[in-house]
This record gives C-alpha cells, structure tokens and sequence, in this order.
C-alpha cells in the first residue's frame, strides 16, 4: 500500500493506549516503506474537537484505504463510530464521487471469547461503506479481549499482505479469524468463578 | 416509563443535565415496556439512541451509581419487555433482519423477557395515525 491509509480508532482508550491500535499497527505495519502514509484519528476527540472533524472528512476524501478499528459495545459499535459515520455519510453525500473511491477495512474486537456477535457490527460497517461510497474491503472480527494467539497473529499478517497489495481482506480469513480462541464453558467456568458470590443478591 | 421512554427515544436531551442519569434509568424499574424508537441508522441505532443504550448496560451490571445513594436499577427480578421500532423509506427484508437481531442482542444484555421489532415506513404519511392507533389498542 503506497498511497494514503487513514486509520480510524473507535476505542474510548484513544490511540496510545488501545489494544485495537496495537493491532491497526499489525494490519498496516510496512505501509510506510513502501512509501505510504499512515494518518491516525481517534473518533471520540475527533467529534469532541470541531476542527478534528473537520480535519476526518477531509482526510476521509483523500485517502485510498480507511481502515476503522473499534470494540464491539452493547454488540454494535460505539455510539462515537456511529455518530462518525453520520457525519462522514453526510459530508459526502455534497460532493461529486472521486473516480477512485477509496476502500474501506474494520477490525472489530469484542472482550468474550465469542466473535460471532459481531457480525451485526459488520453488517453496520458494509450499509456506511455503500452509502458513504466507499470500496469494501473486508473486516476481521476478533473474540478474547487482549488474547492473541499464533492463529490471529497469522490472519493479521495475511490481511496485511492483503491490503498491502491493494486487495481486499478475504471472507475465509475472516471466518479463520472468528473461531474461538478457547470453548466458551471454558471461558464461563474460569471467568465466572472469581465472580461467584460476590454479587449483592448472592447468599454464598 | 415516560421518564424511561424519553431517556432512550433517540432523544438523549436528558443525558446532558445535570441530573444523575442513573436515578432516571431507575425508573426502568417500575416500567414494564422499553421501547427503543429510532431512525435507522446504517441498519441500526442513530448515534443518540446508542449512546443512551451503552450507558443502560452498565447500568445493569452495577448497584451503586455516582449519585451516592445505592440504586436497585434494574436489579430486582423484574426487568421490562423490549420493543424497538426501526423507521426508514422503503425497509427491505435485509435490513429488517439485522435490525431484528440487534433487538435480540440488546434484549439479552437488557435481560427483558420478552422482545420484538419492527421498522415503520417512514415514508408512510398515515404513520402517525397507524402508531396512535395501535397505541391505544394496547392501552385498552
């Protein structure tokens, strides 16, 4: 990729401090020496701070990909996202559509160890791709929170070398990427355990 | 309830008070009807409406709230039934079917009993009439 990527950071936690930015940075890593350029926008400061939002949707014109990382929250994306989005849909919808549109990646990132769940966010991400008229290119849904293991390491990698040649993230990587890192009793049994009677109803 | 139906209409003018925004949600607590009203939105919630739904989550999760008093939000054994009625020009099957299963997860984390959707036409001029309607009818 050697034109202008755009990376969208959906996390409250912002772009120092996020898992998700960690991982944009494993999905664009090497971007820059093949003579591209990476611009970094965190949403919630973005529509905190006019003249940063203003600074989104002229980038958003420019760019060749957008690549949007975001949690899954409440099993959609973040209020800040959607509220993004419209801003975005709506600034475009003024001007004529550039010969080339620009592509459009996610990365969605949900803290149980399920991932199926996200696909509604990814249905939400493919209506904003149409209507801001963008190219889609694909999205990688991972489960687990901050647990990574060799498998996701390789998708990430894969859907690196994908964007890097200018193709978009296939559907077999994705479905590679949302089988769960651990059984889901697993995960109940060890995750509920610390939990177990310190509910307020609880009698144990 | 209309305390409750204002706060999560997809007008959030209340969340931006200076009044404890949990003590508004406790009032989901006597309520036994939600109803999520929204333009769709990317076949889904507008920003508002979703920034008062990721504050209801936690909501549930936690009894304690910043107001200092501890809320029983939503902590009894009751918690109310979902509704969420979607509105947009021309609604295809497509998009009522994801609208239909974000209900369905936001009924799980909402821990309702029961939930159903639907997307209005907005396009529809009788819309108005057709909901007053169908309002009343219940209410009877």
């Amino acid at each position: 990729m050697n034109g202008r990527t755009l990376i969208l950071v959906g996390s409250p936690k912002g772009v120092e401090r996020s898992d998700l930015a960690g991982y944009a940075r494993s999905v664009t890593g090497g971007f820059e020496h093949q003579g591209g350029t990476l611009d970094w926008i965190h949403l919630h400061h973005a529509l905190a701070v006019e003249d940063s939002i203003d600074d989104l949707l002229a980038r958003a014109d420019v760019g060749d990909l957008i690549l949007l990382v975001a949690p899954l929250c409440a099993d959609s994306l973040p209020a800040a996202v959607i509220a993004a989005f419209e801003r975005i849909v709506e600034a475009r919808s003024h001007f004529a559509r550039e010969v080339k549109a620009p592509g459009f990646a996610v990365l969605i990132h949900r803290g149980f160890v399920k991932p199926v769940p996200n696909s509604t966010a990814v249905d939400i991400c493919r209506a904003f791709a149409d209507a801001a008229g963008f190219l889609r290119f694909g999205a990688v849904t991972l489960g687990g929170g901050g647990m990574l293991g060799r498998r996701i390491g390789r998708v990430l990698e894969q859907a690196r070398a994908a964007l890097a040649r200018g193709s978009p993230i296939s559907s077999a990587l994705r479905r590679r990427a949302e089988r769960p890192i651990m059984p889901s009793w697993v995960y109940i049994l060890g995750g509920g355990t610390p939990c177990r009677g310190k509910s307020p109803g609880s009698r144990a | 309830m209309s305390r409750m139906l204002r706060l999560l209409r997809g007008n959030t003018g209340d969340l931006h008070h200076r009044r404890c925004r949990e003590r508004d949600c406790a009032n989901g607590d006597t309520s036994e009807l939600v109803v999520l009203l929204t333009p769709i939105t990317f076949e889904g919630y507008c920003s508002e409406l979703k920034k008062a739904v990721d504050r209801v989550i936690p909501l549930i999760l936690h009894t304690s709230c910043s107001c200092g008093t501890r809320c029983t939000t939503f902590g009894g054994a009751r918690y109310p039934r979902l509704l969420g009625v979607g509105l947009l020009v021309n609604p295809s099957a497509k998009q009522e079917r994801i609208f239909g299963s974000l209900i369905e997860r936001s009924a799980i984390n909402m821990h309702a009993p029961r939930a159903k959707s639907g997307i209005l036409d907005a396009g529809d001029p009788s819309l108005e009439e057709k909901i007053a309607a169908a309002l009343a009818e219940r209410i009877a």
